[in-house]
């Protein structure tokens, strides 16, 4: 009988999907439990009514996944895998998101902006000359950090791996990337099952028509060769179209501009919540929480309640203002945009020129309108298709290097994660932004680099939107700032 | 400036690292530094993992990218701050970690070679013997010198 399929359950991106009794007992456990309760599009729901899915759905997804694409090359007869190293993998995906801050990587941010500030001081400041800060204050700002330590001393979590003989650190570290083995990408590089769960499960519950990954096949095609988990060349286009529609479903839902906005108040609502000490995120505070079980609370929910405290009683008129963008649903207002798509060689130094005009022009903007400059909210992001087009040139981590040993230490560390395509005969594998047929190997070098900026209007100022936004667009292209 | 990145710019400026990442050796420099920086006790919350060539993170890229950029870009905000006090003192104390202690090997081998080590035994947890094992497999040309390495985290209290 095969032991992963020993409990099934309903799922409602891949149907009927099973699960080991081992599984079923981390599921059962209180600190997995707690994902329930933690959205993994943060504040998408705002805006797409169904994109309310949770940490605990995309989880268990991500199991799933990991144990198919192990099983597929099992039966293919490329690997001889052992139930128990496919067990440890599947962990490895069940719990690599446990870790997760409540509204997961906006308050992370927000978290790690916050302390890192308590870590220096002017230089002039004699008052704070003695000052020390605990040397860990920032050691679980990274929910992969949180997680590590959630297997390590979570007593229920600890308990049911140690009966079933299976070591904490054996699991932690296919997620952490700590210790790095033939399987560790399935969990963590541009093609794993993390991003494959995100996309399908993502399209399906936004209704976004960017889902249909041919699944079955692309799971098919991943081979093993000297020690290396890659794809057959005939599964090119299903990757290449796989990383298209994660491209627009990052556009259309993470980007929108509305989800965008809304989470920039969310991070400076809690760093208000972090300043105030309403919420206490520091490494004590975290591994408390853990030790005790208190984690199990540190929800979505959790925030909620002291973003609602905070509501009640604000330290000022800015903070009441900017929980309730949170608590009512009152997005910003967007007053410009610059976009453009483009090689990164010739854009990037032109998005980041615009990028610090345009933070240098918002203070004359808050001073003529008399609206606080904390209300003022700039978005920038370039983004890449590949993790490797990301920051390096595909030519400067590997194409001008013939002997890949001595090839750049950045672009092996970001081509170890990239996806690899295993030549028709089967004789070596390369990066897919290498081969001469792939999309991939042009639109690895090119971003999408965007800039947004936001403001939040105070309520006696409501009705001046136009006026602001036509000032303000007109100053930027006046200033050559925007086209 | 995000403070992130202030603070970053302030740990390499207090361990006598360049920011420049120019060159794929300037990025090396950074990456090992942060790292041994970390491991003194002045956690940026940066996460490290193994790759082919020893420790190494993601966001800390991002980072010192984006710090490049606003630098760039004119934002000095970071000239007018310093760490606070106690986080000072642990940097002094690998700052001679910095200075090459092996003639035939440059300055981001030699904190490749640091680091690398230090990952092996305090973070996967294996034993001197082990680890020289491992380095010997993983990284050839720099392996010889692991004995000198251990020495110096020694010196540096980062090893027992």
């Amino acid at each position: 009988m095969n032991p992963f399929s020993a409990r099934r359950i309903s799922d409602p991106v891949y149907g009927t999907i099973g699960l080991s009794d081992l599984e079923m007992r981390i599921i059962d456990t209180r600190a997995f439990q707690r994902l329930r309760n933690v959205k993994h599009l943060g504040l998408a729901h705002l805006v797409f009514p169904g994109a309310d899915y949770s940490r605990f759905s995309h989880c268990i997804g991500v199991c799933h996944i990991t144990g198919r694409i192990l099983e597929a090359l099992r039966e293919s007869g490329q690997a001889i895998i052992k139930d128990r190293q496919i067990q440890v993998y599947r962990l490895a995906g069940l719990l690599h998101d446990a870790g997760h801050y409540p509204f997961s990587h906006a308050m992370e941010q927000a978290v790690r902006d916050h302390y890192s500030n308590q870590l220096y001081m002017p230089k002039d400041d004699q008052a704070h000359q003695t000052r020390g800060v605990p040397s860990d204050l920032l050691r679980l700002a990274d929910h992969e950090a949180v997680g590590k330590e959630i297997l390590q001393q979570d007593t229920e979590i600890r308990r049911i791996l140690t009966k079933a003989r299976i070591k904490p650190e054996d699991v932690y570290r296919v997620f952490t990337r700590e210790g790095v083995d033939v399987f560790t990408n399935l969990v963590s590089s541009d093609l794993d099952a993390d991003r494959i769960d995100y996309l399908l499960r993502t399209t399906h519950a936004t209704g976004l028509p960017y889902g249909s990954v041919d699944l079955d096949y692309l799971l098919s095609q991943f081979r093993l060769h000297d020690n290396e988990l890659c794809l057959t060349a005939k599964a090119i286009r299903a990757v290449e179209h796989l990383l298209l529609s994660r491209f627009f479903t990052y556009m259309l839902v993470a980007y929108h501009r509305t989800v965008t906005a809304f989470e920039l108040v969310l991070k400076d609502v809690i760093a208000i919540l972090l300043e105030e000490e309403i919420l206490d995120c520091r490494a004590p505070a975290m591994l408390d929480r853990i030790s005790t079980g208190a984690w199990a609370q540190f929800d979505d929910g959790h925030v909620l309640d002291k973003i609602r405290t905070l509501a009640a009683n604000p330290p000022n008129e800015s903070a009441a203002t900017k929980a309730n963008v949170i608590l009512e649903r009152h997005p910003p207002a967007l007053l410009a945009e610059f976009e453009v798509l483009g090689d990164r060689a010739s854009r990037k130094r032109d998005f980041s020129i615009a990028r610090f005009a345009l933070r240098d022009r918002v203070p004359s903007y808050a001073e003529h309108f008399g609206i606080d400059r904390s209300l003022w909210y700039l978005w920038a992001k370039d983004i890449a298709l590949t993790k490797i087009g990301a920051r390096l040139p595909v030519s400067e981590g590997f194409l001008t290097t013939t002997d890949l040993q001595d090839s750049a230490h950045e672009g092996k560390a970001l081509f170890e994660q990239s996806i690899r395509i295993l030549k028709s005969d089967a004789t070596i594998t390369q990066p897919i932004m290498e081969l001469d047929q792939s999309l991939m190997r042009i639109l690895s070098d090119y971003a999408y680099y965007s800039l947004r900026l936001y403001v939040l209007l105070p309520p006696n100022k409501q009705d001046r939107k136009p006026e602001i936004r036509d000032y303000v667009r007109n100053d930027l292209r006046s200033r050559g700032i925007v086209q | 400036m995000d403070s992130r990145l202030i603070a970053l710019a302030l740990l390499l400026d207090e361990l006598g690292v360049d920011g420049d990442i120019r060159t794929i050796d300037d990025r090396k420099r950074i990456q090992k530094a942060v790292y041994l920086g970390q491991r003194a006790g002045v956690d940026l919350g940066y996460r490290f993992s193994w790759y082919l060539k020893g420790p190494y993170s993601p966001k800390l890229a991002d980072d010192y990218y984006s710090l490049a950029e606003a630098v760039t870009a004119g934002d000095k905000e970071h000239e007018g701050r310093t760490l606070v006090p106690s986080l000072k003192q642990r940097l002094e104390q690998i700052r001679p970690l910095m200075d090459c202690a092996e003639e035939s090997l440059n300055q981001e081998d030699w904190l490749e070679l640091l680091a690398s080590y230090d990952y092996l035994r305090r973070v996967l947890h294996q034993s001197a013997e082990q680890a020289a094992e491992t380095m010997q497999r993983k990284k050839p040309t720099l392996a010889p010198h692991w004995k000198a390495a251990e020495l110096k985290l020694r010196e540096a209290c980062l090893l027992p």
